[in-house]
């Protein structure tokens, strides 16, 4: 994703994405008349003014493209391994929140955050994992009063 | 005199022990997150925001307030100990503030930056008691018309500031717009863009978006990189600057605190400017400009004064007219619509306890970066020693308590969790998440003014160019839009960024 064109013909995809879903979800609401605007109005409009941006984005796309621009940035990669981990372990808490309280929850998240950096051993991301759990199960309900399940339902 | 009674009706305020606890918890959070290396102010507020929302709007603002002061310390802190600033105007401190630590002159860099905030505190607050007196008369004539032509002028002087394409920047207004739609529509109260999920009917929440936004996808960006850190093992010792180091300090303090409360002023402008500016101008000053660079205290003193003379004068657009210039001050007026709040030129007279609360906290929030922060500094060196593998896991694992715990959802995680791969795509991609999040909390204000504003006028868009005050703000907008679009100017802007 380093050269421009790539990250424009990207951009524009998702600006294309963006004005699809206004168009299509927003096809049922109705439009209403410019004095009286019914919900689908503005939605349309802002439907029409991604497309024209998806459009200007793509076409500069193509004009860095045909020029073979050669203004590279120098960047590191992805972190795949990053958004991958970071990511499973956000929504493993969303999905176990409700089930399993904070303390078992705060346990799996942190484990699977811990595994988007290298660490030291298996034992490092538990203990870690252990702390981080029983300190926002003591800090969040009880110091802070926030009305957070600790443990499951049941107990 | 009205402007000494109106601040001491703001200290009355803001001297409520309660509030000050607040200004204290604030700064002491905001310093220690925003310590973090690599770890800006934009980061540390929205990370931090969950902590806030239980309050009173008075105390959840100037908690907010405090945690961007503490956050800009803690930048500040890092960029002179560690070389890696959190935010961009710390890379200022950084050139010639680190250097000094290298030379054993940690602690003196430190106290000057505390000491040069202080005193732009002092004056900057002073700056904005004085100019909301007069400001706020405007804010009787606002009526939809005006609004709509306000948040437009907001909104383009985002995009114009904002760093790297101004069609990018288009494009992220129009996302934030689009991401505002979901939820009812005031008007008629239909579901629009729930996708039948019934959480969804309240629209997605500021806090876990701003939070995946600057939070999450912060996190993952600075993963791209190999973590190399050398914290100064040393003990920090001579705290207290000589008396030839305050000699030398003061003159460019002083302008410094000038240079930045001119520039936070401007829409947009921000902290990185105001620091730029003020060193460069320092530079020039100089006798001996070689030793910029190379650990001059004049190189510290200015720009810290000048950031934090910014920091507090960029509240003026935003608490009189409700326009932010950067992405703080964006999540501030998230801040305040989430506690009903609606930011414009009606605050300062509908809500005085609350303008002059935060304007006198302000003074009082930098008074505690000094008595607080100079006394706890081992404890901000500990936190700095802590491993980046260990701190990750943590934040993340309380954006998530904290994402949660606004509405008891764990609809609020998934969106936390969204919002976080989304805000690291557009990072990869060059696009600034700023102005979406401004847009997101402007948008649907916008839509019912706009609507309003159609019905007065029978459906005709000319009434923004026959009402004085909006045709006023349409041309401004205008001329900014104009100006930027200038060569020279986009060179300069750019220069700026690249520096």
């Amino acid at each position: 994703m380093s050269s421009p064109v790539r990250r424009d013909a990207l951009t524009a995809a998702i600006a294309a994405f963006f004005s699809f879903v206004l168009f299509y979800a927003g096809a049922r609401l109705p439009l209403g008349t410019a004095v009286r605007m019914g919900p689908g109005y503005v939605p349309r409009l802002l439907a029409i003014a991604l497309l024209a941006v998806a459009l200007i984005i793509a076409a500069r796309a193509v004009i860095a493209w045909r020029q073979k621009h050669p203004r590279q940035t120098v960047d590191f990669g992805v972190t795949w391994k990053g958004v991958a981990f970071i990511g499973a372990g956000v929504l493993a808490f969303a999905l176990l929140i409700q089930p399993l309280g904070l303390a078992a929850s705060a346990v799996i998240a942190v484990v699977l955050t811990s595994l988007a950096q290298t660490a030291e051993s298996l034992r490092e991301r538990f203990l870690l994992a252990g702390f981080l759990a029983a300190f926002s199960s003591l800090v969040f309900p009880f110091a802070l009063e926030l009305p957070l399940p600790v443990l499951p339902p049941l107990f | 005199m009205e402007l000494l009674s109106n601040l001491a009706f703001g200290f009355g305020v803001a001297g409520t022990w309660e509030n000050v606890l607040y200004c204290f918890v604030g700064v002491v959070l905001g310093t220690l997150v925003g310590v973090l290396p690599g770890i800006g102010p934009a980061t540390t507020i929205a990370i931090l925001l969950p902590v806030t929302f239980d309050l009173s709007p008075v105390g959840s603002l100037i908690m907010l307030a405090g945690i961007y002061y503490g956050a800009q310390y803690g930048g500040s802190t890092t960029a002179i100990l560690v070389n890696m600033p959190g935010e961009s105007s710390g890379v200022i401190t950084a050139l010639d503030g680190h250097q000094m630590a290298r030379q054993g002159r940690a602690g003196v860099a430190l106290a000057i930056a505390a000491i040069g905030s202080l005193f732009a505190g002092t004056v900057s607050t002073m700056f904005i008691a004085a100019s909301a007196s007069t400001l706020s008369e405007l804010g009787l004539m606002f009526g939809p018309v005006e609004n709509v032509a306000l948040m437009t002028l907001a909104i383009v002087a985002v995009i114009v500031m904002g760093r790297g394409s101004v069609v990018n920047a288009l494009l992220m207004v129009l996302i934030g717009f689009a991401l505002g739609m979901i939820g009812t529509d005031v008007n008629t109260g239909r579901a629009r863009f729930t996708f039948g999920i019934p959480e969804l009917r309240d629209g997605i929440d500021f806090i876990p978006l701003a939070m995946g936004l600057f939070g999450i996808a912060e996190i993952l960006r600075t993963l791209e990189a190999p973590q190399q850190r050398d914290v100064l093992m040393r003990r920090i010792e001579g705290l207290w600057p000589k008396w030839e180091d305050l000699k030398a300090s003061a003159l460019p303090i002083l302008r410094g605190t000038g240079v930045g409360t001119l520039v936070g002023i401007l829409p947009g402008a921000g902290t990185l400017l105001a620091a730029f500016s003020s060193y460069m101008l320092e530079k020039k000053l100089s006798k001996t400009p070689e030793r910029f660079g190379k650990g001059a205290i004049e190189g510290v003193a200015a720009p810290e004064s000048a950031n934090n003379a910014a920091a507090q004068t960029s509240f003026i657009p935003m608490l009189t007219l409700g326009l932010p210039s950067g992405s703080v001050t964006a999540l501030m007026i998230g801040a305040m619509t989430k506690h009903g709040i609606s930011p414009g030129p009606q605050v300062v007279t509908q809500r005085p306890e609350l303008f002059w609360g935060i304007v006198a906290s302000m003074w009082i929030g930098n008074a505690m970066l000094v008595l607080i922060n100079l006394p706890l500094i081992g404890i901000w060196v500990a936190v700095l020693r802590i491993p980046y593998r260990h701190l990750v896991p943590a934040i993340i694992l309380f954006c998530c308590i904290g994402a949660y715990a606004v509405n008891n959802t764990p609809v609020d995680v998934v969106v936390l969790a969204l919002a976080g791969g989304f805000g690291y795509l557009l990072s990869r991609l060059d696009c600034d998440p700023t102005p979406l999040l401004l847009s997101f909390i402007l948008g649907p204000m916008l839509e019912e003014n706009f609507r309003r504003s159609m019905i007065i006028s029978q459906g005709d868009p000319s009434i923004f160019l026959t009402h004085p005050i909006s045709v006023t703000l349409l041309g401004l907008a205008a001329v900014i839009l104009a100006v930027s679009a200038l060569p020279a100017i986009r060179r300069k802007r750019d220069e700026v960024f690249v520096e």
